[in-house]
C-alpha cells in the first residue's frame, strides 16, 4: 500500500493481514467481505481479467470519509478497506472490507454501508479483459457525492 | 475567461489520447457550464463528459456551486470500483 494513497494497492489482496488489522478484544463478530473477479459482467462473458486504475488522492480521501462517517453512524470496533489497482486476474479479490464490532449485526451492516458507498463515490474504473485479449472499460454509474464548498470567494 | 487545466482518467484518457489539456472557460461556472464546454469541444465524446462530475481539490462539487479562481479540474467520467 503507498503511505501516500492509503487504501489503494497494486499488491495482491491478503485478508488475514486485514483480519488481523480489525482484531479487537470487545468485538463479538469480525467480518469480512471480499469482492473478486467473474468470468462475466453485463452482455460479456469470458472475463479473465479487470485492471483497475484511480484518481488516487481523491479515492483515498473519499474512503476516509467514508470510514469515518460509518464509524459515527454504526458502532463499530474497527474498519479497514484495501481495494486493488492494476490488474486482478480471475477469482482474486479486488476489494476487501474489514469490520469488527460488538454484534453481527453492525458489522454486516457498516460493511453494506461501506461498499455500496465506495462503489457510487469513490474515482475508481475497471476495464474488463476478455480471454481473446479484447478489453472494454465498465459501464459503470455515474459518480455521486458532492461537499459543500463556496468556490467564489 | 480563464485558462484551466483538465485532468482525465479511464475511458475519456483513451478516448481523447491525453490525461490533460488546457482549454478556456468563462468564471465563474457551474459542473454544468465546464461539461457542456468540454461536449463542445469533444463532440464524439458528448454522452461520456454529460454523465461525468467535476472535481476540484480531490472533491466532487455541487451541482450549484459556483467556481471561481480555479486552476483546474478532474473529470470523473462514470465510475466502477468495488
Amino acid at each position: 500500500m503507498d503511505p501516500a494513497f492509503p487504501f489503494l494497492t497494486h499488491t495482491p489482496l491478503d485478508a488475514a493481514a486485514l483480519r488481523a488489522e480489525v482484531a479487537d478484544a470487545a468485538a463479538g463478530a469480525i467480518l469480512l467481505f471480499e469482492g473478486t473477479v467473474r468470468d462475466h459482467s453485463e452482455g460479456l462473458t469470458g472475463v479473465v481479467a479487470l485492471e483497475y486504475e484511480a484518481q488516487a488522492s481523491m479515492a483515498a480521501k473519499i474512503i476516509a470519509a467514508i470510514l469515518a462517517e460509518t464509524r459515527a453512524e454504526i458502532p463499530v470496533r474497527k474498519l479497514a478497506v484495501r481495494h486493488r489497482l492494476g490488474r486482478v486476474e480471475l477469482g482474486e479479490p479486488t476489494i476487501i472490507i474489514a469490520v469488527s464490532a460488538g454484534h453481527r449485526d453492525e458489522a454486516y451492516r457498516a460493511s453494506r454501508a461501506i461498499i455500496d458507498r465506495i462503489k457510487r463515490e469513490a474515482p475508481i474504473w475497471k476495464r474488463e479483459i476478455l480471454r481473446d485479449g479484447t478489453s472494454a472499460w465498465s459501464r459503470g454509474c455515474i459518480a455521486h457525492g458532492e461537499e459543500e464548498r463556496n468556490f467564489a470567494n | 475567461m480563464a485558462n484551466i487545466r483538465v485532468n482525465y482518467y479511464a475511458q475519456l484518457r483513451e478516448a481523447l489520447k491525453t490525461g490533460w489539456e488546457e482549454i478556456a472557460v468563462p468564471l465563474p461556472a457551474r459542473e454544468s457550464d465546464i461539461l457542456e464546454t468540454l461536449a463542445r469541444l469533444h463532440p464524439k465524446q458528448r454522452d461520456l463528459f454529460l454523465s461525468s462530475r467535476v472535481a476540484v481539490d480531490d472533491g466532487y462539487v455541487g451541482a450549484d456551486a459556483l467556481l471561481a479562481g480555479i486552476t483546474g479540474v478532474d473529470i470523473i467520467s462514470p465510475i466502477s470500483g468495488g
